[in-house]
């Protein structure tokens, strides 16, 4: 049932079973890493690595689930409770980049799941969160005030506490 | 020198003596931290090595002294850490297993198991029936892992957040290490939770000691005084020390196959955590994190057994709740498992295949267990076997691994961020360093493209189905020639 959960969940937010490069997977993480903090739960709790937030058990299921045939199978006759599907509707516009981010869509996920982990999970004030953001990640640093709207404008509404 | 305040010295038959300052003696003497004394380390290990019944506190402390070895060898070698810093790095390994469940990880994965199915039943619906989940989500269907009970107890527990804070230490500062949440600040959290790590070293070496198996005799000392960090500040080891880092992750390679998957291990296990799911389900225990967290506010003994209070959750308290059930369902298959693990008689092994192969390719093995799988299910039901009288057990385990579970030498590099828990060497420029496994030289070079796979077939018996049962073993042997056994 699990696995069929994790089916019809990443289904609902348009993610595609294809964990072929880091950056899809990069994709997958942050985007559940977001739907999690908009309250769709699924249980995955995160740690901090080179790219920002991880989860171990994420990665573990996610492989799982592309060897489960069964799961796949099952997945299409279920849909996700009125409340979860609600949740993951409310966080959708925060996942799609800007058009004015010159970046890839990894990229944008790194970075807005990055600074509401420094807030969520590092308690740090919006300010600090940008400029530890800026400091971890040199790359993504000219839009990290960017980030930082995104998030206050989005249902998490971290950034604007 | 760093962590020169001793205020209570430890006698520790692995590590001498195990010198505590004074925010570590109070924090040993803590309720939370004494109730370690009644979780035993190794779960039912103990029913195959009788002396391996340590308790997660003699570990919990030898983690906390490996640590601070650690990082006063980093500081010899001229790498040091603040005074605080290295404070707070003792404190989470102290503390890193203060939430383990009775019976260590053995219940935690009857836990988490339990919890997931019930959490995905919650939040799924039939599209064709229009039946609607079971039941509301929330924090009473949320199983949690260990570390995150242990950051539970480090925030809710008043008696040792006092201590802690009345030190100065910030409780969730703590957590974060063993977390691994925030290494910007904390970059040697992998000192606590890697491929090479305080807890790794002293599980190896109490184990060893305590079932008497020989996979503790690694060159320890000389593998810390061989720490440095590169560049980038990652901690690494210096060449010179390859041979021992490989030896260390071998012997714990070999220390997993004598201890953890034993098979009378693995089978008694396996039959506790059936039984506690079953408990969990008809609400006879309750690990949700909701309650998890009700009982750690209780701050202090309850009363009798009390089920809801955190200091009473025990191995004791398990075993005996384990009794009760088998009390009143003697007559079920479940009384049949509870009566096994009260009576150490493990359930019964009826097949057992084996192979090392590419890591990358676990298809051959797969055909050789859907085959002894199809075999065993064909006569279980001609002996009359319910489905809940066997069960199977799998598991591929790579040669060097991290985190137990995650390979760290994947060379499709689907794990890559955890690669970062890897074993890393230091290069000949003295400034950067790569991971072990690609270093040419490595055993673990060649060892990486491989795993040893294990699938198993257990059976509890019911008594007029003994002697059949005895009999499936040469019976699946015949039937499947040229599969992999053991």
């Amino acid at each position: 049932m699990k696995m069929i959960l994790l089916n019809v969940y990443l289904n609902e937010l348009g993610i595609q079973l294809d964990i072929s490069s880091k950056g899809k997977r990069i994709v997958l993480q942050k985007v559940v890493y977001l739907a999690q903090a908009a309250g769709a739960d699924l249980g995955y709790r995160y740690s901090w690595y080179l790219n920002g937030p991880y989860s171990t058990d994420l990665t573990r299921d996610y492989y799982k689930l592309v060897d489960d045939a069964e799961s796949q199978a099952e997945a299409p006759k279920y849909v996700l409770s009125d409340e979860l599907s609600q949740l993951l509707e409310s966080i959708k516009p925060l996942l799609t980049k800007p058009h004015i981010f010159r970046e890839g869509e990894d990229d944008w996920l790194e970075l807005v799941a990055s600074l509401d982990y420094a807030m969520r999970v590092l308690r740090m004030s919006p300010d600090n969160a940008v400029a530890f953001v800026k400091g971890e990640k040199p790359h993504l640093a000219p839009y990290a005030e960017m980030g930082l709207n995104a998030l206050s404008e989005s249902s998490l509404g971290l950034a604007s506490a | 020198m760093i962590g020169d305040r001793t205020k209570k010295s430890v006698s520790d038959p692995v590590h001498g003596t195990i010198p505590l300052n004074e925010v570590e003696a109070r924090v040993m003497q803590t309720q939370v931290f004494q109730r370690l004394r009644r979780v035993k380390q190794l779960g039912l290990a103990h029913y195959v090595y009788p002396s391996a019944d340590y308790s997660r506190l003699a570990h919990s402390l030898g983690v906390c002294h490996i640590t601070g070895l650690t990082i006063q060898s980093l500081a010899r070698n001229g790498f040091a850490e603040s005074e605080e810093d290295y404070q707070y790095y003792r404190l989470a390994a102290l503390l890193h297993d203060v939430g383990h469940y009775p019976l260590s990880h053995c219940t935690e994965h009857a836990v988490l198991d339990y919890y997931e199915e019930r959490r995905a039943e919650a939040k799924l619906k039939k599209k064709d029936d229009g039946s609607g989940p079971k039941s509301h989500d929330g924090e009473e269907l949320e199983g949690i892992k260990h570390e995150r009970v242990s950051e539970l107890v480090l925030l809710e527990d008043k008696e040792l957040r006092a201590v802690l804070e009345s030190h100065g230490y910030d409780p969730s500062k703590i957590a974060s290490i063993f977390l691994r949440q925030n290494t910007a600040d904390f970059p040697l959290s992998n000192l606590i939770s890697s491929d090479l790590d305080a807890d790794r070293f002293d599980y190896l070496l109490r184990s060893s000691r305590a079932t008497g198996l020989p996979y503790g005799s690694i060159d320890f000392e000389y593998l810390l005084s061989q720490l440095a960090r590169d560049e980038d500040g990652k901690v690494c080891i210096q060449k010179k020390a390859m041979r021992a880092a490989e030896h260390f992750l071998l012997s714990r390679y070999f220390d997993y196959q004598q201890v953890v998957f034993h098979k009378a291990v693995v089978g008694l296990e396996n039959i506790t955590q059936q039984v506690v799911r079953s408990m969990l389900d008809k609400s006879l225990l309750n690990y949700s994190k909701a309650t998890v967290r009700e009982a750690i506010a209780q701050n202090g003994f309850r009363s009798g057994r009390d089920v809801n209070c955190w200091l009473n959750w025990d191995d004791d308290q398990l075993m005996s709740t384990i009794l009760d059930y088998y009390r009143e369902n003697q007559d079920t298959v479940d009384g049949l498992k509870a009566r096994c693990l009260l009576e150490r008689r493990p359930p019964k092994l009826v097949a057992e295949i084996e192979m090392i192969d590419p890591r990358s390719d676990g298809r051959p093995f797969k055909a050789f267990q859907l085959n002894v799988q199809t075999a065993f299910n064909t006569r279980a039901n001609q002996i009359g076997l319910e489905r809940d009288q066997h069960f199977s057990w799998y598991r591929s385990v790579e040669l060097t691994s991290v985190a137990s579970r995650i390979p760290a030498t994947d060379r499709s590099k689907k794990f890559e961020e955890e690669r970062e828990k890897s074993v890393r060497i230091m290069k000949q420029d003295g400034r950067s360093s790569d991971f072990l496994f690609n270093h040419r030289g490595s055993l673990m070079s060649t060892l990486s493209d491989s795993a040893l796979y294990m699938f198993r077939i257990y059976v509890v018996p019911k008594p007029d189905q003994e002697v059949a049962v005895t009999e499936l073993k040469s019976q699946l042997w015949a039937d499947v020639p040229d599969a992999p056994w053991t």
